[in-house]
């Protein structure tokens, strides 16, 4: 007989609805047996079939002697991964009579089984159960572990089940579903705290600003000097994601398998340090299955690109597009999708190919020196804003410096953010159209800014970053006027990234 | 056709025939013509050489110092390298003085590729020359020959930073050689590109330190194309004071004169701007006089 389950497809961060059409036949001759699953299954979703019979016969159903054939609709539509193995064993149960194929059709399944019947979570259940309310099938069987973050999403009823058995005992209505177990708290403890540089008061003031106006940084230091220490500590400074923006980094995370169960909402902005040997692919999205790459991870937070030197360069430049325009558009076999890739970019490099780390410092020639710092930052630079020299602190500097919290420094941020908001636009992304209606610069401040032009050799979009930086050092410093000091500052710290 | 002028031209600068192998022929990059060269060349012309791997703080001295002998009407030339010798060049043309540059290679050839801008400045404003025909490629023994004709049409050579074995060192010793006054920049002993010009100054050469110190020697007030920096006061004037004292990053800067990085930064890029520090490649700011 023919049952139907309700599931869904996954591509890039939005899920498809799936109709599963399953004929069951109980058999009674093992030869001629046979499970076939068609509608464009992956090779994953065509090994459901040992997990499904194994699950099977935990729950009490033998279907080795079965006729199984299952469809899912909408043929075209390509199906990925395991999560399809809880609706279609459900399907499949329902044909052998152990529960009420009405009660299948009404709800819709996601969950990857054991061969015990256990169910194991699956990535994408946030952009899953967004679909399940879209279709009206609010309700949504899923494994326990998965059910808190479905819970997110407004109009959605996940079931946890921790088995298959407990799916058909619930269903049957003889078992309740699992706890949601509470989303976590936001993991505000897991930042670490800016208190801790000590010795970097000008690295952490670059940081500050490029927190407040979303500019992107370089940090140019020997290795050890706390480069990665300090970039680990922007998500900090930056404001906590709202309601809207903690759903699309949780949806995005869910998506690429990698949040963390019962992590809840996403309220610190991510932050994303994908390794230098990152292929094009990771780092802005691809793969077979369209996956998220690590500029739609780094949404709403950051992306660490520690060594840039050793990025490769393919790769670097893929990151032009989706830094500018701040989405990615991933163009398969399969179909394309747009994914969003805002974020603040930190990249850091050594001073000089021989890292300058020595016990007697560096040992490279100047032009050596220049060439490397010219090469490494070339694809990247001309995004980049703000840059600042790390060296190891200096006893004099250390005796002075009092750091700021991590607190302290983001409510500073945040005030700067509202000045922002209230023009309608982030300082980063002024548009240069509007750059002189929104960071008007009075004669004097244009003065300077000539002058750094004519004695720096500055192009044109090196002299718009430094008006959208003095704009932004002028809102932390809660000033609605841009003063020389200001646009001084932006210039010296733009020089600080140029060799 | 590239224009030249041999040895037995009226043209021909009459200084190179004090060299042992004066070049045969000079060939001049257009729109050098051969009366222009004669006035290009003319006295008082000093050469002003030195590492290519100069500091920031060594390049800065070489452009100020050109730039103020050229103020005073003397002409400047040098070889058109990296470092000190490009400074040289741009010091000169930025205060609209002659300068002229001597090519270790054919006068077609854009090498080095550091100096190709510049070059370009020098042909619409100045004088670029070469023994070479059009084609010969730089080489590494070509760049001690070309410094012999630098020395040779320069009333004095200036040497500022140069390593132990810098070619700089070579046009001082052929400047000597033929009569000419060396001056070299004296530099902290514990500096290795003082070295040379430390050792220069033991073996007779005369210290400089300023473009006066050359003036004198030429004949010419030193009042007189002499241009007074503004004095720098307030806090801009404590931090360069500070730098004066010992070279510094931002972050020891700042904790010296007691100012936030915020303030520190400010000031230091007016400082910058006005000419009156550098940054050194390390990160280290240094006053440029």
């Amino acid at each position: 007989m023919l049952n139907r389950a309700h599931a869904f497809a996954l591509t890039g961060l939005d899920a498809t609805p799936v109709e599963i059409e399953v004929y069951a036949n109980g058999g009674t001759d093992p030869h001629r047996a046979c499970f076939t699953i068609v509608g464009l299954p992956d090779k994953a979703l065509q090994e459901a079939k040992a997990r499904i019979r194994s699950a099977a016969i935990v729950a009490g159903v033998n279907t080795a002697s079965s006729i199984i054939l299952v469809n899912l609709a909408p043929a075209e539509v390509r199906k990925e991964g395991a999560g399809f193995d809880l609706p279609i064993a459900l399907a499949v149960l329902a044909g052998h009579g152990t529960l009420e194929g009405q009660l299948v059709d009404e709800v819709a399944a996601v969950g990857e089984l054991a061969f015990d019947g256990r169910l194991r979570p699956v990535p994408g259940i946030l952009s899953i159960a967004e679909a399940a309310v879209r279709v009206g099938r609010p309700v949504l069987l899923c494994p326990a572990e998965c059910a808190a973050e479905a819970a997110l999403v407004p109009g959605c009823r996940p079931v946890g089940c921790t088995s298959l058995q407990h799916a058909v005992r619930i269903l049957n209505g003889e078992a309740r579903p699992s706890d949601l177990r509470p989303a976590g708290a936001p993991r505000d403890a897991d930042v670490p705290d800016l208190v801790d540089v000590r010795g970097q008061p000008s690295a952490r003031r670059a940081l500050e600003i490029c927190a407040a106006g979303g500019h992107n940084l370089l940090m140019i230091g020997p290795p050890g000097v706390g480069k990665t220490m300090l970039a680990k500590r922007l998500p900090g400074i930056l404001p906590p994601l709202d309601d809207a923006q903690a759903l699309l980094a949780t949806r995005i995370h869910s998506a690429a398998g990698v949040l963390p169960p019962g992590s809840g909402l996403l309220r610190v902005p991510p932050f994303r340090a994908p390794h230098h040997s990152a292929t094009t692919a990771a780092l802005v999205g691809g793969g077979t299955r369209i996956r998220p790459g690590e500029v739609t991870l780094a949404t709403g937070g950051v992306l660490f690109l520690d060594e840039l030197p050793e990025f490769r360069r393919d790769a670097l430049e893929a990151l032009r597009v989706p830094i500018e325009d701040g989405t990615v558009r991933i163009s398969r076999a399969s179909g394309s999708v747009v994914l969003p890739s805002r974020f603040a970019l930190i990249a850091a490099m050594n001073p000089c190919p021989c890292g300058g780390g020595g016990p007697d410092g560096c040992t490279c020639t100047r032009e050596r020196v220049i060439a490397y710092q010219r090469k490494a930052s070339g694809p990247l630079l001309d995004r980049i804003d703000v840059g600042v020299r790390l060296e190891r602190p200096a006893p004099e500097v250390l005796r002075v410096d009092q750091p700021e919290s991590t607190q302290t420094v983001r409510a500073r941020v945040c005030e700067a953010r509202e000045r922002q908001a209230a023009r309608g636009c982030i300082n980063g992304e002024i548009p240069v159209g509007e750059l002189d209606a929104l960071a008007p610069l009075a004669e004097a401040c244009l003065t300077l800014v000539d002058q750094a032009v004519r004695r720096l050799g500055l192009s044109p979009r090196g002299m718009h970053r430094i008006q959208r930086v003095a704009r932004t050092i002028a809102d932390l410093a809660d000033s609605d006027a841009i003063h020389t000091d200001h646009v001084a500052e932006a210039i010296a710290v733009r020089l600080g990234a140029l060799a | 056709m590239t224009p030249f002028i041999t040895r037995s031209d009226e043209a021909y600068p009459a200084r190179l025939h004090d060299l042992t192998d004066p070049p045969d022929q000079i060939f001049l990059r257009p729109p050098l013509t051969a009366d222009r060269l004669t006035d290009l060349l003319q006295s008082p012309l000093v050469a002003i050489v030195g590492s290519r791997n100069a500091s920031a703080a060594g390049v800065a001295f070489a452009t100020r110092l050109a730039g103020d002998l050229a103020a005073s009407g003397v002409g400047v030339i040098s070889g058109l390298a990296r470092g000190i010798d490009a400074g040289a060049h741009a010091g000169t043309l930025d205060r609209g003085g002659r300068t002229v540059a001597v090519l270790g290679c054919g006068i077609d050839r854009d090498y080095p590729a550091a100096t190709v801008p510049l070059a370009r400045r020098i042909t619409a404003a100045g004088g670029v020359l070469s023994e070479y025909a059009p084609g010969t490629p730089p080489a590494p023994f070509r760049f001690p020959e070309r410094n012999r004709i630098v020395a040779a049409l320069a009333d004095v050579t200036i040497v500022i930073e140069a390593a132990g074995r810098s070619g700089a060192l070579i046009t001082a010793r052929l400047a000597l050689e033929l009569g000419r006054d060396v001056f070299s920049v004296p530099g902290a002993p514990w500096s290795s590109v003082a070295a040379g010009t430390n050792q220069l100054i033991k073996d007779g050469a005369l210290p400089l330190t300023d473009a006066a110190d050359a003036l004198i020697a030429l004949g010419i007030d030193p009042g007189a194309g002499r241009t007074d920096d503004p004095p720098v006061t307030g806090a801009a004037g404590r931090v360069l004071a500070a730098l004066r004292r010992e070279p510094a990053s931002a972050d020891v800067l700042a904790a010296r004169c007691g100012l936030t990085a915020a303030a520190a930064a400010a000031l230091i890029a007016e400082l910058e701007l006005q000419g009156l520090l550098v940054r050194e490649l390390d990160g280290r700011l240094v006053p440029t006089l």
